[in-house]
């Protein structure tokens, strides 16, 4: 009797629920040795992403945010920690950086996206950002001593259509964090904060927010907190030396801060694989909408920030993508067909300032519908951040 | 007439993006497939047909373009019953010169809310692409015909060039 290898690539939220997904669905099989779920991660820490942008304002710290990453893992998951260096899609084999090959009969790619702020001339240099913990840091020592001036808040989509930037709402959330925390420290009104939206986008309007509905109530949320905003503002590259940040559409405006969303691209890995048509070497991978395989490949599975569809890429997607991979794995083992399809739902609850939140969810067929910000919607979100995450990512929620 | 809004574009471009939000491919062994991208902005369109007697018998697609290219392919398949080679140029010309300013009206009045799609010339192409990707499956089934020694206009099917 042949073993069947399911391997999960990553060890973040997506790879890590799935694991353990896999595990509880898969259990009788696994239990008589006919399967086997291995997840492959370069880190042995599970790093809770969403909250480093609270890291930005000193309300976590880095030991707060991590865990083992083999503590979330159910016992029967197979933890290697290494590195995929090459992906062969073709012979169904993984080549690891440790030199060891493994060959699986179902894949998960997990594999995340990269902030690449060099990307946009300048911006490494001089711009900042809150998707990585260290430079989440390096914004929070700016923004806990600025005592006047502006914080520019840009947002840097990838080009290929369709495909969002890292978690859509996240540009809308440390905004209103960011007028909170400077109202805090009593510095507000010396502290001008302009949010900007690129002109294009993914669509052809102007517009503060991707999809419509939100994007109509942004502008009297902001305005009640006197925070500026602009449509049609496309960062193409920023003087450092005079912090100046200059547009695609020819505007030039200086800053104090630059509070950028990067470009992202996937990891070297996966771009390397060769097998993504995404424009500008961006490297999301072709991936079936419904059944999440990448395209060609029947045996592989593809979830998170590494797809090609126009879902937001953040947690709250790979929560719904998950039992969809994890059922379908168990529909092609035990029935020889898939049986499960992903309606593109994402749900979270976006933190409006640091005591109030706003539920949202939305589908392929649906746009985000906003809703009031409320304390209730607040607690939601902190006990999701203080505990009901980890049983997220154990699969338990 | 008033030229049309954005608003207005997007208006029909919400009502058409479902029609092409999941993809359709075909199985019949007479389908030719092609892939064409815009170079601008990167939206790629794979049509599949089955065309038969100069006409469109059965569709297929993968939208993978912005919302312009999604609508225009949302419109071609609501008129797939109707498509010969000669309408499709016909239709997609007319689209070209409607983003160019160069006319207001379309075959197709759905298409004629693209105009206010002019100012946006890198996303032209992408709305273009159905008729593009049309274009090539009409040239690819004539050669296919020519090769066979027929036309593609009354004429039986070869059976043994199929794929």
């Amino acid at each position: 009797m042949s073993v069947k290898d399911v391997i999960v690539v990553g060890g973040g939220i997506g790879g890590t629920m799935t694991a353990n997904n896999l595990v509880n669905k898969l259990y009788p099989e696994i239990r008589a040795g006919k399967v086997r779920v291995s997840l492959i991660s370069n880190d042995p820490w599970h790093w809770y992403k969403p909250a480093f942008m609270y890291v930005a304002f000193g309300k976590t710290y880095k030991d707060e945010l991590r865990r083992p990453l083999h503590t979330l893992l159910a016992p029967e998951v197979n933890l290697l920690l290494d590195h995929v260096q090459g992906f062969d899609f073709k012979a169904s084999r993984l080549r690891l950086k440790s030199g060891k090959d493994h060959q699986y009969d179902y894949l998960v790619v997990s594999t995340g996206c990269v902030p690449s702020p060099e990307r946009i001339p300048g911006l490494k240099e001089a711009g900042d950002h809150f998707y990585q913990h260290d430079p989440a840091m390096q914004l929070f020592e700016k923004l806990r001593v600025i005592e006047k001036g502006r914080v520019f808040i840009g947002v840097t989509f990838p080009k290929t259509p369709n495909v969002p930037h890292q978690c859509g709402i996240a540009p809308m959330e440390t905004t209103l964090m960011l007028d909170e925390y400077l109202r805090q420290r009593g510095v507000r009104d010396q502290v001008e904060i302009v949010y900007t939206y690129p002109t294009v986008a993914q669509l052809m309007r102007n517009c503060l927010f991707l999809q419509r509905p939100v994007g109509e109530v942004l502008p009297s949320v902001f305005e009640a907190r006197g925070i500026k905003h602009q449509t049609g503002f496309t960062l193409k590259e920023v003087d450092p030396g005079r912090k100046v940040a200059i547009s695609e559409e020819g505007q030039e405006v200086e800053f104090d801060v630059l509070m950028q969303t990067p470009p992202i691209r996937a990891v070297d890995a996966v771009l390397d694989s060769g097998v993504s048509q995404a424009p500008n070497n961006e490297g999301w991978l072709p991936t079936n909408r419904q059944t999440l395989q990448l395209e060609g490949y029947d045996n592989v599975f593809v979830m998170g920030d590494t797809v090609d569809l126009p879902v937001s890429k953040a947690g709250g997607t790979c929560h719904n993508q998950s039992p969809v991979i994890v059922n379908n794995i168990a529909g092609l083992l035990r029935l020889g067909r898939l049986v499960a399809e992903f309606d593109g739902k994402v749900q979270a609850i976006a933190q409006m300032g640091f005591s109030t939140g706003m539920p949202l969810w939305y589908d392929y067929g649906e746009d985000v519908m906003p809703l009031p910000a409320t304390k209730i919607g607040s607690m939601m979100r902190n006990g999701f951040n203080r505990g009901v995450y980890w049983g997220v990512a154990r699969g338990m929620v | 007439m008033p030229e049309p809004s954005l608003e207005q574009l997007y208006e029909v471009i919400s009502t058409l993006v479902s029609t092409v939000g999941r993809d359709r491919r075909l199985n019949d062994p007479r389908a030719e497939s092609v892939t064409v991208r815009s170079p601008i902005c990167g939206s790629q369109l794979t049509l599949e047909a089955v065309i038969v007697n100069d006409r469109v018998e059965q569709l297929g697609w993968k939208v993978r373009s912005c919302a312009l290219g999604q609508a225009t392919t949302a419109i071609v398949i609501q008129h797939q019953e109707q498509l010969d080679a000669a309408r499709v140029a016909r239709v997609g010309s007319q689209l070209r010169a409607l983003l160019k300013g160069e006319i207001t009206h379309c075959d197709w009045p759905e298409l004629d809310a693209f105009a206010a799609a002019r100012e946006i010339s890198s996303r032209h192409e992408s709305a273009l692409l159905p008729f593009t990707a049309l274009g090539a499956l009409f040239e690819r089934a004539q050669s296919r015909y020519e090769a066979c020694g027929q036309t593609t206009d009354g004429r039986k099917y070869p059976e043994e060039s199929a794929p």
